[in-house]
């Protein structure tokens, strides 16, 4: 085992370096290139405590297993790890290196990693490193610990593939939608809405989307749940589709500032979904009644936010929604509002 | 452009185009030229969808294509450095 033999070998030279057989220099250049565990220097009899190679391989250890556990580094014990001096220099190099790939500073590991000699086994590691910075690599035993040490979140990840499992059985797939969705908003935002998308597309092809669907998804942004269940269901589900819609709009324009453009968009889409609505004949007075409701906390919002936009093209795109008997009286003292409904009331 | 025209395109419109979602209509008309000027088709298509900037803000809110399958979601998730100690650093040393 070339394991044992190196230890042996590492004895030897040891033995040699303390006898005055070899020069420092020498014994440390031999021994750095088969130096495969700095304990073999740090738990020598043949060296006292004070001796500034154990004193390194015992500094080592600790900062080795620190950066490996997540732990704080021990203090610089003020010992020089020259390249040449010491035949512990590859080993604070890969500590480093380590160190930095654990701060997700790849730019540094990097660096550190370079910098290990080629002939001193900590530089089987390089590979490591190199398929870490996203560089390709054929060896596969590098591939294998490189995932090991940097790969998704577990929890996350499984999470997701039950989300496939949970497809098949509704009341599963909405209890897992509210548990994976934030997990996975975490990590990509954008992925965390092209999946809650994907669930309620699923869902939506066995009946209705509920109001429920869209609670408890803050995670995605303000509007997101419901703009994304309203997207989900406007071919199939017109008057749901809208509902929700207006829901995100409102939802959008208190929480945040968005831009005139962005106003002018989500208006003109209310506006068609309100005619889709109307051209289905689904426009009952209950639609009708919650629609203005909400129109009418977008119009609020709209008059206390944004008071700074032009609003005569805005007013024009949701007239249909108010056009029952019900909601003119409702908005008949609203006239100096000057906002969505302000014409709309006249 | 309406609703369904959007909704019912099956890429995304972005992609297929080869442009960034904070593209101008200047960047927009010139990944269309790049892609032969095309009048029918996939790519005049999203040309169409995305020509102006309202055009464009009507996609975003339509979308994004949602995953086809849960584990679309899977390639996309950050990487994190696990803590796995000392042992399975060194056994990689070890076992060179």
């Amino acid at each position: 085992m070339a394991y044992i033999r190196h230890r042996k070998l590492v004895e030897n030279i040891l033995l040699k370096k303390v006898l005055n057989k070899i020069s420092e220099a020498e014994a440390s250049g031999k021994i750095a290139v088969i130096l495969e565990n700095p304990l073999w220097i740090a738990d020598s009899p043949l060296l006292d405590d004070n001796d500034l190679w154990k004193k390194s391989a015992v500094y080592i250890l600790e900062d080795f297993e620190a950066v490996t556990n997540g732990m704080s580094r021990p203090g610089s014990p003020g010992i020089i790890l020259e390249e040449k001096g010491n035949p512990l220099y590859s080993w604070h190099l890969l500590t480093n290196a380590i160190a930095s790939f654990y701060e997700n500073n790849f730019v540094l590991m990097e660096k550190f990693s370079s910098m290990i000699p080629e002939n001193t086994p900590p530089a089987v590691l390089k590979e490591v490193f190199s398929i870490i910075s996203g560089k390709p690599s054929s060896s596969k035993k590098a591939l294998s610990f490189a995932m090991e040490i940097f790969s998704r979140n577990t929890r996350t990840s499984e999470s997701i593939e039950l989300l496939q499992e949970a497809s098949a059985y509704r009341d599963i797939l909405i209890t897992e939608i509210q548990k994976v969705i934030p997990l996975t908003a975490k990590e990509n935002l954008l992925s965390a809405k092209k999946l809650y998308y994907w669930a309620v597309s699923r869902l939506v092809q066995e009946e209705p989307l509920s109001e429920y669907l869209e609670k408890n998804m803050e995670c995605l942004g303000p509007g997101e749940a419901s703009r994304l269940c309203s997207v989900a269901s406007m071919q199939t589900d017109p008057d749901y589709a809208l509902l929700a819609w207006l829901r995100s709009f409102k939802d959008v324009l208190w929480q945040k500032e968005i831009s005139k453009e962005e106003i002018t968009a989500r208006s003109t889409i209310a506006s068609e979904l309100i005619r889709n609505v109307k051209s289905a004949e689904l426009f009952t007075e209950q639609i009708n009644s919650a629609a203005a409701d909400i129109i009418q906390d977008i119009n609020t919002a709209l008059r206390n936010n944004y008071s700074d936009i032009s609003l005569p093209d805005i007013k024009l795109k949701l007239p249909s929604a108010i056009d029952s008997e019900k909601n003119n009286k409702r908005f008949k003292n609203t006239k100096e509002i000057p906002g969505l409904f302000g014409e709309l009331s006249a | 452009m309406n609703i369904n025209d959007y909704l019912e395109y099956p890429y995304d419109p972005w992609i297929i185009l080869g442009i960034r979602e904070n593209a101008s209509d200047k960047d927009v008309k010139k990944a269309w030229r790049k892609n032969g000027s095309p009048k029918t088709g996939y790519i005049y298509k999203a040309y169409q969808l995305l020509k102006d900037g309202e055009s464009r803000k009507k996609a975003e809110l339509l979308g994004p294509k949602p995953f086809r399958e849960p584990s679309d979601a899977l390639n996309t998730l950050k990487k994190h450095p696990q803590y796995k100690g000392p042992e399975k650093w060194l056994d990689q040393i070890r076992n060179k």
